[in-house]
């Protein structure tokens, strides 16, 4: 017999009855708390897919430039209306 | 100097860590509290008939405040009975969350077979039993640790939101 349902057997005797009472019943009768994170995981799967597509996106950038293809970069010249 | 997707990536890691201190400290903090509420046995309280069944010197306090435990993803079905007036291990078992998923339902739980009567000061399934008296409130009287803790949640998320915007 469980610990927990050999206390209620004993709690029968010295102190009154018991209804009828299944295991999950004695379960029932611990005390929880809970906090619930799990929706976190969308925020974080959206973090992941952002590092990931920035990392994507600069590495073809530099695909590009060791292919030959010019690099972007700021122009030096003086703009027309500076 | 870090590139583009470095520096992407560092605030995306600093994001991450400020979740994750969110759920932790909001798991400790609600962990602390029911901890703190949790009454001790007072063998001095107990009926005579209770006191000669059970001397003092057989007798240690502090069973159900040393036995609150902490699991994720479900809870547990362990009642480790440790005898523990103090409340820190408990409070050590808290601190597993610090290595758990953040993106998780975590619990807390006394698995301990009065813990319910504990709470209300009833039990639930005993007809006519009623708590020795915790805290000199009185027979019948509940701890209400869970309740208590739970109405002061807010508070916790909020005090973690702050801590976790100072984190760099």
């Amino acid at each position: 017999m469980p610990k927990r349902l050999m206390y209620l057997s004993s709690k029968k005797i010295n102190h009154g009855r018991i209804n009828k009472m299944t295991d999950e019943d004695a379960t029932i009768a611990s005390l929880k708390i809970v906090v619930d994170a799990s929706q976190l995981d969308e925020v974080i799967k959206k973090l992941d897919y952002i590092t990931a597509s920035i990392d994507k996106f600069e590495k073809s950038i530099h695909k590009l430039s060791a292919d030959g293809m010019p690099e972007c970069r700021p122009s030096q010249n003086k703009s027309p209306i500076m | 100097m870090p590139t583009f997707a470095e520096q992407i990536a560092n605030h995306v890691a600093k994001y991450q860590r400020r979740l994750a201190h969110v759920t932790q400290g909001t798991v400790i903090m609600v962990g602390k509290a029911v901890v703190e509420r949790s009454p001790v046995g007072r063998w001095e309280l107990w009926s005579d008939m209770w006191q000669k069944m059970r001397p003092a010197n057989t007798y240690r306090a502090g069973e159900f405040k040393g036995s609150w435990s902490y699991s994720y993803g479900g809870v547990g079905g362990d009642f480790p009975s440790t005898i523990d007036a103090s409340g820190s291990t408990s409070m050590a078992r808290f601190m597993e969350v610090k290595t758990a998923p953040t993106a998780a339902r975590h619990f807390i739980y006394n698995n301990a077979p009065y813990a319910m009567a504990m709470e209300t000061g009833t039990h639930p399934y005993v007809s006519k039993w009623k708590l020795t008296p915790p805290n000199q409130r009185g027979a019948g009287a509940g701890a209400h640790m869970v309740q208590l803790a739970l109405n002061d949640s807010k508070i916790f998320v909020r005090t973690a939101v702050a801590q976790a915007r100072n984190m760099s």
